[in-house]
């Protein structure tokens, strides 16, 4: 394999960084292999030195704690949740951090009034949070009859008492998961973006 | 078994002097025949996290060369690589010298 077509193949396994990082690297050993050849090495023996691409794109993106899987294209359910996890925690450190600068922004300002607004949004926010619960008992106890009514005479008690629990602990949690993302979303739009926040989300990357 | 000492041998070539890609990968070669291929993800992984800061060289050959430094951080992970190191290699070569012994 010559020069172009080892970086050819390297970037199309590195597509799923972003487009700075892949060039970073990209001309990392482009570099390299330029080197190589001034002392005296073919760009074949350059870039067989390197070893096997795929296991090279893998440790990588290892370094990069992206699991080498997402190379392939593979949408693991797995990973999906650990994605939507870590986006989620990502969101709230964001939001948290927003709201927190807000208020140190604010702090000259603070008054009466606002600590009151403030205090009656939070209530607003659990009453919403209160009325989100409804649908969740409705589904829930919707589908505890159901469950009930299967596991009469096919179920053992006990297993039957098992699968309606796990089911409600299911809705429970997507009740939980529907609350976060409901409040993150108040939170959002009561927060006015500043330019500090650009700025430090900048900083940041 | 070479992996594992290979960020160990990275941390010390950075250490002593600045490095650009090739010129490091031709460091570590020196002390341990791996093939470069396992050089420059750890390089990337030491750098992503903190341990290496890199910075730009204007270069009369070519493009601008990128130079690897160590940080305060890498200083410390030097630091406790070489103790996990030094524990490592004195138990095994302890082990290997009883069992020369009992032969």
């Amino acid at each position: 394999m010559n020069k172009e077509k080892f970086l050819k193949e390297l970037e199309k396994k590195l597509k799923v960084l972003s487009p700075e990082e892949k060039q970073d690297i990209l001309n990392e050993y482009e570099d390299i292999i330029t080197e190589k050849v001034k002392h005296g090495k073919t760009e074949e023996e350059a870039v067989k030195e390197f070893g096997d691409l795929n296991s090279l794109s893998e440790e990588i993106l290892k370094s990069y704690k992206i699991d080498p899987k997402y190379q392939k294209g593979g949408n693991d359910f797995l990973s999906d949740c650990e994605d939507l996890i870590k986006k989620g925690a990502q969101k709230l450190t964001e939001v948290t951090e927003e709201v927190v600068d807000s208020i140190k922004k604010s702090e000259k300002d603070m008054d009466l009034e606002m600590i009151f607004e403030m205090v009656i949004k939070i209530v607003l926010l659990l009453i919403g949070i209160g009325f989100l619960h409804i649908p969740f008992w409705i589904i829930k106890e919707i589908g505890q009859s159901i469950l009930e009514g299967l596991s009469f005479g096919h179920m053992f008690f006990f297993q039957g008492n098992v699968i309606i629990l796990l089911w409600k602990i299911l809705i429970e949690v997507a009740y939980v998961a529907v609350c976060a993302l409901f409040v993150l979303a108040i939170l959002k739009k009561s927060v006015p973006h500043s330019d500090k926040e650009n700025a430090k989300k900048k900083k940041k990357l | 078994m070479k992996k594992g000492v290979l960020e160990l041998i990275v941390l010390l070539c950075v250490k002593k002097k600045d490095r650009y890609g090739y010129e490091l990968i031709e460091e570590v070669s020196k002390v341990v025949d791996v093939n470069d291929g396992t050089v420059y993800p750890i390089l990337k992984r030491l750098t992503n996290e903190k341990y290496f800061d890199t910075y730009l060289v204007e270069s009369t050959e070519g493009p601008p060369r990128k130079y690897y430094k160590m940080t305060t951080l890498g200083l410390e992970k030097l630091e406790e690589q070489l103790k996990i190191w030094k524990v490592f290699s004195s138990s095994v070569t302890k082990f290997i010298k009883e069992c020369e012994k009992s032969e």
